[in-house]
């Protein structure tokens, strides 16, 4: 699980509540902690209250008994009990004004020995008589009132005569109430019977009920608890409005500055951060922090900066050509859907100049690749110096180049095609050792406002167009139009361009058409030419449709490569008779392809049964001559044998043939044809002749005639291949004989 | 005689002891003495012993007094302590036994003419037990009281001399609380010959519950009275007075001196002679015996 990160004022926040929280916590628990503390107060003093209560009716029933018993010892109540004259004066200003008396008492009477009281008094709250078993104390309750009587006998100091009693009666409740209480509260000293007669005082004791004072120390803790957890109140909430503001003012910020801090280091990523003089921050951890994100920002800055600088260079160099330096292919790419992006609403006129330099491979061949090199250079600086500040030149490959001009109409493009024609023209090759005048041929293609084409169009169109300028009859500037469009429909359709690029990519119509290569000695097909066909919804791509368009966007290796895979399936499908062969015409590009023998590994199972050869023209030969010279020495080790196909058609055949790893020579048709002529024979015998001589094995192709077959027969040719013998076909008939049509036995 | 046995017994021991002794055997012969009086009640009396070498002393207490006033228990232990054997009596003041000093507001029964009859007995009873002159001493009422009896019976032989303290009449004085409006109702009332309590004022008291004739009995001991039963004296009483004594009226004085008496007075004393005076009082005593 994955934790959304929280603002820090809400993690803030949260730091206060749970703090808050913990401090409401211990208060509560303090607060529970002395309530209980209360509770055992409580029944501590209910229990020392039972005995203060307890104590207090002891002490106030004995302190009553005792002031009786004083009473007893008094000297006037002795006088009165042996001299009772005047009792009733006594009685009334005497009995309860002495010192031995108090308000509680609320009367007094003395009896003879009988138990007669000396005087009945109307007003006396007491007995006339009392009998013997009367002695002591006597609790009753009147009225919820507790009253005490007490009857003590009176003696004679001198003779411990019995003189008589006293009795008095006593206010008991304002006596205990008297008493010092710690912990019952004396107030609230109630009895809950109205009335009753001589009670015990267990008795009395079970009627008499209290309440507790909220005693000192018992307020004083409920006092201070109160006050502390007013004070905790109080101080959670200064608490909460200083923490917070606090922990915003003094955490919160040092982490808002730092969290400033790296915005800025986002806003700003290539500003460079003096970490010694900026504002150095609160905290010295955070300002350490700063310190390092300002390093890293620093140096994270300067590696960028770096590698912005490699990846210009790097770039600059992708998107250049290391020969001419302009521009190359890949920037041209570029440059157009840039272009596309930059108008992608507002279509503007676009015109595309291709120009390709006529017989370039023948100038290579005769005068070296250096020298073809400084012809491209020349060129280069040649086109580069007429165009325009906004305007670009690219290398498309090999001699071809291309401008594209934004928003000029098409006598524009044209004045700078003538400009760029004529400069070439006139300009003094031979500098460079060319004897021969360089010549270079120019398309037009160009998108209206409104159209809606593509560079593949555009190019294609500009291909057209060179096309026909090299065509004899054609001016060598030419501009795309919808006649050269028909013209070259069947060649440069759309539709065949698809099908073309399609075959290409993943082998879809890619078809193999196999034919003969007969022995001519003994009329046996020795073994058969692959020849590339494509065929699409039951039409058939012919080469000469397919391979310009491969050459125009340089897909010699992917046609290659299919037609390696597309042979792997027919082996293995057995549609070559076996003991025969199979020879496949690679490309200039795949023979000096480092890849080249990997591919081919996936034939080499197939070396045993039969006889494979690599047919290799001689312009493919022309460039890299020692890659190519590595490779087939590479593929004759690997069991394949090395055909050069169409010997005779270029500049320098026998030089090939001298430092070239061959096995077997293909004489052009061209030359087949010379045996028409009949002063070339010679020549051609000669040359047969010479070649044979060297070991290698002749082939001869466009045999049509049986006298042609049994001529280049007689000139040594060991092979031949032409329509005499079959066309080729995509399948292989059984009839592998061809001793009849050659009748040679004849 | 107890002493003259005991010094040959007793010569080695140091001085100290033989004070110590003297002391404990004074106390040791203290003791009650119960008389019943005319009236039927039993008075009660104390009675330290110190042999018959010297004139025996009786000591009276003041008015509703008893022995353990101060001032009267101090000159009889003082006294005691000199060698002299001293009674001291409770005045009976009509109860039984009395012990206790009797309140204002008491009922009181008693009379000038029992208290006197009380002294004489036992005046009687200390002559009887030692064989000599009874020397009396009476502080304030018991002063006066003396004075009654001396008066009723002059020129007894058995009496040595007489020594009153704070000789005080009644009806005069600045705390005296009766007036003649007092004596006029209890003139009446016994003219009606009621025998009931009423309640006067008497000395110091404003409450004194008493029967008319025994109130009278008190109040007609006035400074005429009693100036005349000094004046009818043959053999004058010696008087000592305290220089600060405001119980006394101003013109108390100098009529005792006028009478001839033998008057002493004790520069800054008060009534009781308390504190310092206390042992000025007791050389005086001591000067006159």
């Amino acid at each position: 699980m994955q934790f959304k990160p929280i603002p820090l004022s809400l993690f803030t926040t949260f730091f206060v509540a749970i703090f808050l929280l913990l401090l409401f916590s211990l208060g509560r628990l303090t607060y529970l902690e002395i309530e209980k503390l209360n509770e055992r107060f409580d029944n501590a003093n209910q229990q020392q209250a039972d005995q203060e209560v307890t104590s207090a009716l002891t002490e106030s029933l004995n302190t009553i008994s005792q002031k009786t018993r004083q009473l007893a010892r008094w000297e006037e109540v002795i006088q009165q009990l042996q001299q009772p004259t005047y009792y009733t004066y006594w009685y009334r200003h005497r009995a309860k004004q002495n010192r031995f008396t108090s308000e509680h008492t609320l009367d007094l009477a003395l009896y003879d020995a009988e138990g007669n009281v000396l005087a009945s008094i109307d007003t006396s709250l007491l007995a006339d008589t009392i009998a013997r078993d009367q002695l002591g104390q006597t609790i009753k309750i009147s009225e919820y009132q507790p009253f005490v009587t007490v009857i003590e006998p009176v003696f004679s100091r001198h003779n411990n005569q019995l003189l008589g009693y006293i009795s008095t009666l006593n206010q008991l409740m304002p006596i205990i109430e008297s008493h010092h209480f710690s912990n019952a509260d004396p107030a609230t000293l109630n009895i809950d019977i109205e009335q009753s007669d001589n009670l015990t005082i267990e008795q009395f004791k079970q009627h008499l009920h209290y309440h507790l004072i909220s005693t000192p120390y018992s307020q004083a803790i409920q006092s201070e608890l109160a006050d502390f957890l007013f004070r905790l109140a109080a101080i959670t909430a200064i608490l909460t409005l200083l923490i917070f503001p606090m922990a915003a003012w003094l955490v919160s910020r040092p982490i808002m500055a730092i969290t400033q801090h790296v915005n800025e280091l986002k806003q700003y990523p290539y500003r460079k951060f003096d970490t010694a003089k900026d504002a150095p921050l609160l905290i010295t951890e955070l300002d350490t922090i700063r310190q390092s994100l300002d390093s890293y920002h620093n140096q994270l800055n300067q590696v960028n900066t770096t590698l912005d600088e490699r990846n210009q260079q790097l770039q600059h160099l992708s998107q250049r050509d290391n020969l001419t330096g302009v521009l190359n292919r890949s920037a041209f790419d570029d440059y157009w859907s840039e272009i596309n992006q930059l108008t992608d609403n507002n279509r503007v006129q676009t015109c595309l100049i291709l120009f390709d330099i006529n017989h370039f491979k023948a100038l290579n061949d005769s005068y070296g690749h250096q020298a073809g090199d400084d012809v491209l250079i020349t060129i280069a600086q040649l086109i580069n110096s007429l165009l325009r500040g906004r305007e670009q030149l690219f290398r498309l490959g090999g001699d071809e180049f291309a401008t594209i001009l934004i928003g000029d109409n098409h006598r524009k493009a044209m004045q700078l095609a003538k400009q760029c024609h004529l400069a070439i023209s006139n300009y003094p090759f031979e500098k460079l050792g060319i004897l021969e005048p360089v010549r270079m041929s120019i398309g037009l293609a160009q998108s209206s406002a409104g159209d809606d084409s593509n560079l593949n169009s555009l190019l294609w169109q500009a291909d057209v167009a060179v096309h026909f300028a090299k065509r004899p009859g054609y001016s060598n500037i030419v501009s795309f139009s919808a006649e050269l469009a028909q013209h070259a429909q069947g060649l440069f359709s759309n539709r065949t361009q698809s099908v073309v690029f399609d075959a290409i990519d993943d082998g879809r119509g890619l078809v193999l058409f196999y034919q003969p290569i007969v022995n001519l000695e003994t009329g046996q097909a020795e073994y058969y030419e692959a020849l590339v066909r494509i065929t699409h919804e039951d039409q058939l791509i012919m080469p000469s449709h397919i391979f310009p368009l491969v050459e125009a966007r340089s897909l010699e290796l992917d046609l290659d490569r299919q037609v390696i895979r597309k042979i792997c399936a027919d082996l293995k499908a057995e549609k070559i008779p076996p003991g025969s062969g199979v020879s496949i015409n690679l490309s200039a590009p795949t023979i000096v392809d480092s890849d080249l023998t990997s591919w081919l590994e996936a034939l080499i199972p197939y070396t045993g049964r039969y006889k494979l050869l690599i047919e290799v023209t001689e312009t493919a030969l022309i460039t890299q001559l020692e890659t190519a010279r590595k490779n087939l020495n590479k593929l004759r080790s690997m069991g394949f044998r090395i055909a050069l196909d169409d010997f005779g058609s270029g500049y320098s055949s026998i030089r090939y043939l001298g430092t070239m790893p061959v096995d077997v020579v293909k004489f052009d048709i061209t030359l087949t044809r010379l045996l028409e002529a009949s002063e070339s024979n010679p020549i051609l015998d000669h040359l047969a002749q010479m070649i044979n001589e060297s070991g290698h094995l002749l082939v001869a192709e466009g045999i049509e005639t049986r006298s042609a077959a049994t001529q280049l027969r007689q000139l040594g040719f060991r092979y031949g291949q032409g329509y005499y013998f079959g066309k080729p076909k995509a399948q292989i008939s059984d009839k592998q004989d061809y001793k009849n049509a050659l009748n040679f036995s004849a | 005689m107890h002493t003259r046995m005991l010094n040959p017994i007793i010569r080695p021991l140091p001085k100290l002891l033989l004070i110590l002794l003297l002391l404990v055997s004074h106390y040791s012969v203290a003791e009650t003495i119960q008389l019943r009086m005319p009236n039927g009640l039993l008075a009660t009396a104390e009675y330290l012993d110190a042999g018959d070498e010297q004139s025996p002393i009786l000591i009276l207490h003041g008015f509703l007094q008893t022995r353990d006033f101060f001032t009267v228990r101090r000159i009889a232990d003082a006294l005691h302590e000199e060698g002299y054997s001293v009674l001291l009596p409770n005045l009976s003041l009509g109860i039984d036994q009395r012990d206790q000093s009797l309140p204002c507001e008491a009922i009181h029964t008693h009379s000038m003419e029992q208290d006197r009859n009380e002294v004489a007995q036992w005046i009687d009873w200390l002559y009887q037990r030692s064989a000599k002159p009874v020397t009396l001493i009476g502080h304030s009422m018991g002063s006066l009281t003396l004075l009654a009896y001396l008066h009723s019976q002059p020129d007894q032989e058995f009496i040595n001399q007489a020594i009153l303290i704070s000789l005080i009449a009644f009806a005069q004085g600045p705390i005296a609380k009766e007036d003649a409006t007092d004596k006029q109702r209890a003139q009446q009332h016994l003219t009606m010959g009621s025998n009931r309590i009423h309640n006067y004022r008497l000395a110091f008291c404003d409450s004194y519950p008493s029967q008319p004739d025994h109130y009278l009995s008190y109040l007609n001991w006035d400074q005429t009275q009693t100036s005349r039963a000094l004046l009818g004296l043959s053999k004058k009483p010696s008087i000592i007075l305290g220089s600060s004594d405001n119980r006394l009226s101003p013109e108390w004085k100098p009529i005792l001196i006028e009478l001839k008496a033998n008057v002493i007075e004790i520069e800054g004393a008060n009534h009781f002679f308390d504190h310092s005076h206390e042992f000025d009082l007791f050389d005086n005593i001591i000067q006159m015996l």
